[in-house]
């Protein structure tokens, strides 16, 4: 079936028709989005369920402790500024009814005696009745307001005369009597009743109870997670944040010589004399200390530049059995290979302290194996070592020490180098402080003794450093 | 959030659909926005009531949005949207659709006669097009205005052809019954003028 001009006039109707939709309808596709992205809405909603319930129930349970509070804090006002029905008012009522007894006593037997006056006398009579029906009235009044007192006192109603601001109830009933005798009862009362004991006090105190209060869930978990957020936020923001620091510490361990050939002394002893081809013998392992400053910075998200500034002592004890004699003095000291001038000679073996003082130059390459607030680095690196001085301390008498500095003369090295290598276990107490524990070895590259001392003597250290490091930033 | 209401009208098409695809609740208002009144009317040419027509609308807009990753731009957005919103509407009334009985005819001779169409206003047209049977009124709006072919209508169905081509018969039928009825209420009115 082919399309002519019917289906085209139909279609041509539509084009560019345009109805508009109710807002409802958008609304509902919205709905259906955030339905099926996951349900998010539902819970969003849920949640703000759960918090406008957790919030409600907080807010009964404020509203109903404070209502508690006030409610006894009233009471305990209301109990004191209260007149006891039982004490006062009784007795007053007691007192208008003996009254009103006798009252009504002196009526009737004004009656009697006006009866046998209408009897004695008949044209008075009518007014004296008169006289008679307005008092029965009033005594009628006088009854009616002394029931309705006495009625209230036995329900054992509390009268609050400064809280309510009304009259007492079997007031109204005795103003029938007088007006004048009503405000004289009230000016009475007033005047002579015993004033509260709130009233009394030289200084009163307004006291408000504090209204107990249940922590709501509902609160105390948004706290917690809360709190959760915040540490974590913290812990991102130490790690994003310890990117340059500096150190301070202090290293101790053992250190050796590594001698790898004995120290001779042939060359720079005198010809003619006891010699003794291995004077010194190989020195034992001894200690070394250190302490420096130190200056990291992170370059990448694990790595670290660290350099620095570290003073070295290291010492070793070995067996001498040479001296040295000065040519002036005669004076027996160590043997001094580098002093060609001086004589040496065989001595009965003595120990000897070798104490050498360098200042070194690390720098040094830092892998960070775990970056938490307790961290583990792995480090390595090269120092430059200056040397300082070393001191030969002889531990017998009679044979004088010895210091031999840098410089020309100097058998050892000005300068050196050592490699690294350490692991560096450490724990962030602060936003700002680290405290590590860095175990290391330090290998001499080359030997401390120059070319030409015919010594070879390349110190291994084993340490451990405690280091304080503060973050800046 | 930006308000769709506003940035509708600042962003082209293309950014609409970026929008849309990022997940951007502005940009799928905006699109909706746009669209949305010339979409009702299809949907009203293939319900009974606007309330039919606004659920077919929702449900196809939903689809419109989760699909959008799949347009490839190879057609035009509108017309994507329109088959849409056609589809829904058939899924949407697909139990009811066969409770009509369909007569398979072969041949049909219809006349070719426009009716004084071009006269009525698109609301009259929508609502005969509303007070056909549901069958027909289906088979109508694919055929005639959306433009499928009878054995298009009839796969996409699960009909026969000759299914097909009776139920626009019968719809042609009474649309043109309706149309003769309005043709001679407007001379009435209007005489035999020519707007």
């Amino acid at each position: 079936m082919e399309k002519g001009n019917f289906e085209k006039a139909w279609k041509d109707a539509f084009d560019g028709a345009e109805v508009t939709p109710s807002n409802s309808v958008w609304t509902n596709v919205e709905l259906e989005l955030e339905k099926s992205a996951g349900g998010k809405m539902k819970q969003r909603l849920l949640f703000y369920k759960v918090l406008a319930a957790a919030s409600l129930v907080f807010a009964m349970g404020i509203g109903g402790a404070y209502y508690v509070s006030v409610q006894a804090d009233y009471n305990q006002t209301t109990g004191s500024l209260s007149v006891n029905p039982d004490a006062s008012i009784k007795s007053e009522i007691n007192d208008t009814q003996t009254q009103i007894e006798q009252h009504i006593d002196n009526n009737q037997e004004q009656k009697a005696s006006e009866n046998d006056r209408v009897v004695n006398s008949g044209n008075n009579t009518s007014s004296s009745l008169n006289t008679l029906r307005l008092q029965d009235r009033n005594l009628t009044s006088v009854d009616k307001g002394f029931s309705a007192s006495r009625n209230q006192v036995e329900e054992g109603e509390t009268i609050n005369t400064s809280l309510t601001g009304t009259m007492p109830t079997h007031d109204q009933g005795l103003i029938v009597s007088r007006e004048e005798d009503f405000y004289n009862r009230v000016t009475d009362r007033f005047v002579n009743r015993p004033l509260p004991p709130l009233a009394n006090t030289s200084k009163p105190k307004l006291i408000i109870t504090e209204p107990y209060t249940e922590p709501d869930p509902g609160m105390v978990l948004l706290a917690k997670l809360k709190d959760e957020e915040e540490k974590y936020a913290a812990m991102d923001k130490r790690k994003s944040t310890e990117n340059i620091w500096t150190s301070i510490g202090v290293g101790a361990g053992s250190f050796n010589p590594n001698t790898t050939s004995s120290v001779s002394v042939n060359n720079n002893l005198s010809s003619g004399n006891n010699q003794n081809p291995t004077a010194n013998a190989g020195p034992s392992a001894g200690s070394s200390y250190s302490m420096g400053l130190q200056i990291g910075g992170r370059i990448a998200d694990r790595f670290m530049l660290l350099g620095g500034l570290s003073y070295l002592t290291q010492n070793a004890s070995y067996t001498s059995t040479v001296v040295s004699m000065e040519s002036t003095n005669r004076a027996a000291s160590l043997n001094d290979f580098s002093n060609t001038q001086s004589a040496s000679y065989a001595s009965t073996p003595y120990g000897v302290n070798s104490n050498l003082q360098f200042v070194s130059l690390p720098v040094q390459a830092g892998y960070l194996i775990i970056d938490k607030d307790f961290s583990i680095q792995l480090n390595g690196g090269v120092s430059t070592d200056f040397f300082i001085v070393n001191t030969l301390t002889p531990d017998v008498s009679g044979i004088s020490k010895i210091t031999q500095s840098a410089g020309a003369d100097s058998p050892y090295r000005t300068i050196n180098f050592s490699g690294l290598a350490g692991t560096e276990f450490s724990y962030r107490f602060s936003d700002h402080y680290r405290i590590a524990i860095n175990p290391g070895i330090r290998y001499a590259l080359n030997s401390i003794y120059k070319s030409d001392s015919n010594a070879e003597v390349a110190p291994i250290t084993f340490d451990v450093a405690l280091r304080f490091r503060y973050i800046f930033r | 959030m930006q308000n769709g209401r506003y940035i509708g009208y600042m962003l082209n098409e293309q950014e609409l659909i970026e929008g849309c695809r990022k997940g951007s609740r502005a940009s799928q208002q905006a699109l909706y926005d746009r669209y949305c009144k010339k979409l009702m009317v299809v949907c009203l040419r293939y319900s009974k009531s606007i309330a039919e027509a606004e659920d077919i609308l929702q449900e196809g807009f939903v689809k419109v949005f989760q699909g959008l990753d799949g347009f490839r731009q190879d057609a035009k957005l509108e017309t994507w949207m329109t088959r849409i919103m056609v589809n829904t509407a058939l899924n949407h009334h697909r139990k009811k659709l066969y409770l009509f009985p369909m007569v398979d005819i072969e041949k049909t001779d219809l006349p070719e006669n426009e009716m004084g169409i071009s006269n009525l206003h698109f609301t009259e047209l929508l609502t005969m097009i509303q007070s056909l049977p549901q069958g027909c009124q289906v088979v109508f709006n694919l055929f005639a205005i959306e433009g499928y072919s009878h054995k298009e209508i009839a796969d996409m169905l699960g009909i026969s052809e000759g299914t097909s081509k009776s139920q626009y018969a019968r719809a042609r039928v009474l649309l043109q019954e309706k149309l003769k009825k309005e043709s001679s209420h407007y001379k009435k009115v209007y005489g035999e003028r020519k707007f």
